[in-house]
């Protein structure tokens, strides 16, 4: 089993506990995990795939990167699986989504990460900012921003280093101004809809608002995956828009944390509404795989009331699995937000990992170019465009 | 008319290409196989998963040709190796010079030059960002503690400032190697050269230019060979400090070559950016090689 989570010790420690747990069950399998840091996974993945050699089993995000593995044939189809009568009851469609392709399941879907802009009461306090009991619009939080600038308090803190964090924020922004199925029509390109019209440069806009609003935190453009939440924990920025996962780390690492979370905000008059953006981690089978029997097996032990109990103990972080876990099994924060997620019927897409692979490296590289100041938000949607129909012209969309 | 005569091999001659044999297979599987093999799939696309590539010829040489983060990953390259080849050459000689002429300090410094260099590239890329760091990074706080607090900056974290970071780097882990280098190369030029260079009353810049650099011709051209090779093949600390940021303005041909093969799904992408890499490698060593043996 190959996973993303290296340096994630806690994701780390309850999979090596699980892999005991697999091996007393199953005295005939052994279940070795490797561990790799989130930017090292694709590449190894795909270099042990290209080899003719991947692991039995391995983390997905689903998406266009799954569906790149899936249209080479890599990838077990495990539909029969999530058909049978205990994964129907406790696998809901919403998280199954991103790893579906026409109809057929390609990952067992298990960790739910939602995306929020998690707060530091402490700081609101300080600045005299009010928590506020439903979603800002862009304009309140712009003007929120400004309280916290004149109070001498950076509102933002980023992951400079690594695009993708920046991308959470334009995730929701093209959703809440274009709506889901703008984004789905451009990026499938049905006739009419451009990366070049209004929403696209709107969300690129609004995004650079934020920039020159000088919002977040300066040191954070040379920050990398983990140093944000060093950033974050030290009170260096009042928010930090980003999924779940970092809660549990967070709160054990920087304890006098006065951590919430809120909504991100919408767009008033946009075609999007006030849903959350989040996807779910899952695991897949390879399809060259020798124990495609075993890792069944094993996922079906995974998505048990038991072990999805030692999940969420473990992890801090809510599990995709419709199953009532004990109260207190989750931090209060973590349960918040798997409350809320729990209520929502689709999530904002994480377009970075949804779309293929070249166009979602293009996403963040042209929003990094905005970022920095080297790139217009037209320009940006404009080479978004011009990738797009590379692709359609190579068969690469409609996804 | 001159007749071919083919001698047969001695015994003892066959006994040394018969221990060749292992060497030369290794280094046919593990270098020249894999150029080959590189060279081949830049002709195709190829998402390096699929049994399928479709062929494109030159397809992927012309794409590139209109990339323009390929240009931007090129300028760095070249201008990391042209800093590197100036700076560890200028270095390495200069300090080894140094050393020699003051012994005692001398024999101190060429027992831990090498140290940076002996160091693993993640060890060094680890050590430098958080000299670098915007808050509790020593370079800021130095500068704060000098009154010099206007020039505090994320240094890793603005594309004016970035490149330049990451060359002091590498700089420092790479420039003990031409120290010692020199130092050897320095040794070697026999004394008695010293000695009517001073007779002659010629001053140190003197003797350096008519003397030491003449005589170190070739160590020069390996230290140059080196650095080239190896700023060509840069890409640990990069990946490390920057991962190619901000805004991919560290960007160098092997970091752009990687997200294009390994992130983007593009390997015969990657493939074309590796033969640019060999070729611009094999000409820039070639030309300087063909330069210096033209003055000889």
């Amino acid at each position: 089993m190959w996973t993303s989570f290296a340096g994630e010790l806690q994701h780390e420690e309850e999979l090596s506990n699980f892999a005991k747990r697999v091996n007393a069950k199953y005295p005939n399998i052994t279940l070795k995990v490797t561990s790799y840091v989130g930017a090292d996974f694709s590449p190894k993945l795909t270099t042990a795939m290209g080899a003719g050699a991947p692991p039995d089993l391995f983390g997905s995000y689903g998406g266009g990167q799954l569906k790149g593995l899936v249209d080479e044939g890599q990838i077990d189809d495990i539909t029969d699986l999530l058909n049978e009568e205990w994964a129907k009851a406790i696998v809901p469609e919403y998280a199954k989504a991103s790893h579906t392709f026409q109809g057929r399941n390609y990952a067992l879907p298990y960790e739910l990460n939602t995306c929020w802009l998690m707060i530091n009461k402490t700081l609101f306090e300080k600045a005299g900012v009010e928590i506020p009991t439903k979603p800002w619009t862009w304009d309140e939080f712009m003007g929120v921003v400004g309280e916290f600038k004149s109070k001498g308090i950076y509102p933002l803190t980023v992951s400079g280093n690594t695009p993708r964090h920046m991308a959470y924020y334009l995730d929701y922004l093209i959703e809440r101004i274009g709506g889901q199925e703008k984004f789905l029509n451009t990026l499938n390109r049905e006739p009419g809809n451009s990366f070049t019209d209004a929403p696209f440069v709107d969300a690129f806009k609004k995004f650079k608002a934020l920039v020159d609003a000088k919002a977040f935190f300066p040191g954070s453009s040379a920050y990398g995956y983990v140093d944000v939440i060093k950033s974050f924990g030290t009170g260096e920025a009042a928010m930090l828009c980003i999924y779940t996962w970092i809660v549990s780390q967070t709160l054990k690492d920087f304890p006098d944390v006065q951590l919430d979370i809120l909504p991100f905000p919408i767009v008033p008059g946009g075609a999007g509404g006030p849903e959350i953006s989040g996807y779910t981690q899952g695991w897949a089978v390879a399809n060259k795989s020798k124990y495609k029997e075993e890792a069944r097996k094993i996922l079906t032990l995974y998505a048990s009331p038991e072990e999805t109990v030692e999940f969420e103990k473990a992890t801090g972080n809510p599990s995709a699995f419709l199953i009532d876990t004990p109260a207190g099994t989750l931090n209060p924060i973590s349960e918040k937000a798997k409350t809320l997620a729990r209520a929502a019927t689709k999530f904002v897409y994480r377009k970075e990992t949804f779309m293929p692979p070249e166009l979602g490296g293009k996403y963040t590289e042209v929003l990094s170019k905005v970022f920095y100041g080297k790139m217009t938000p037209e320009d940006a949607c404009a080479e978004l465009e011009t990738k797009a129909e590379q692709l359609k012209n190579l068969g690469q969309l409609p996804m | 008319m001159q007749r071919l005569v083919f001698r047969r091999p001695t015994r003892t001659a066959r006994t040394i290409y018969l221990m060749l044999v292992p060497a030369v297979l290794l280094y046919f599987v593990f270098k020249i196989y894999p150029v080959l093999q590189g060279l081949y799939l830049s002709l195709f696309r190829w998402s390096g998963l699929s049994p399928q590539k479709e062929f494109l010829g030159i397809g992927n040489f012309v794409e590139l040709s209109s990339d323009p983060q390929f240009y931007l990953a090129l300028e760095n390259t070249l201008t990391i190796t042209g800093l590197c080849v100036v700076f560890q050459l200028l270095l390495g000689l200069g300090l080894a010079w140094i050393s020699l002429k003051h012994r005692l300090v001398g024999r101190v410094f060429r027992s831990t030059a090498l140290v940076p260099y002996l160091t693993s590239l993640v060890v060094v890329g680890t050590i430098w960002t958080w000299i670098y760091d915007p808050s509790i990074g020593v370079l800021n706080n130095l500068l704060g503690f000098m009154n010099l607090a206007s020039l505090k900056q994320a240094w890793l974290g603005n594309p004016a400032t970035a490149l330049f970071s990451i060359l002091v780097a590498m700089n420092w882990q790479g420039f003990g190697l031409y120290v010692i280098l020199f130092v050897v190369g320095l040794q070697a030029i026999p004394s008695y050269l010293y000695d009517s260079a001073k007779v002659d009353g010629l001053s140190d810049s003197r003797t350096i230019r008519h003397i030491v650099l003449p005589m170190l011709k070739e160590t020069i051209v390996v230290g140059f060979i080196l650095i080239v090779t190896a700023s060509f093949k840069t890409f640990e600390l990069i990946y490390i400090m920057t991962g190619g940021g901000p805004a991919y303005s560290t960007e160098v041909l092997a970091s752009y070559l990687y997200r294009s093969a390994f992130q983007m799904l593009k390997a015969g992408y990657g493939g074309a950016i590796g033969v640019v890499m060999l070729i611009m490698a094999l000409l820039i060593t070639f030309l300087y090689i063909r330069t210096i043996g033209a003055k000889e």
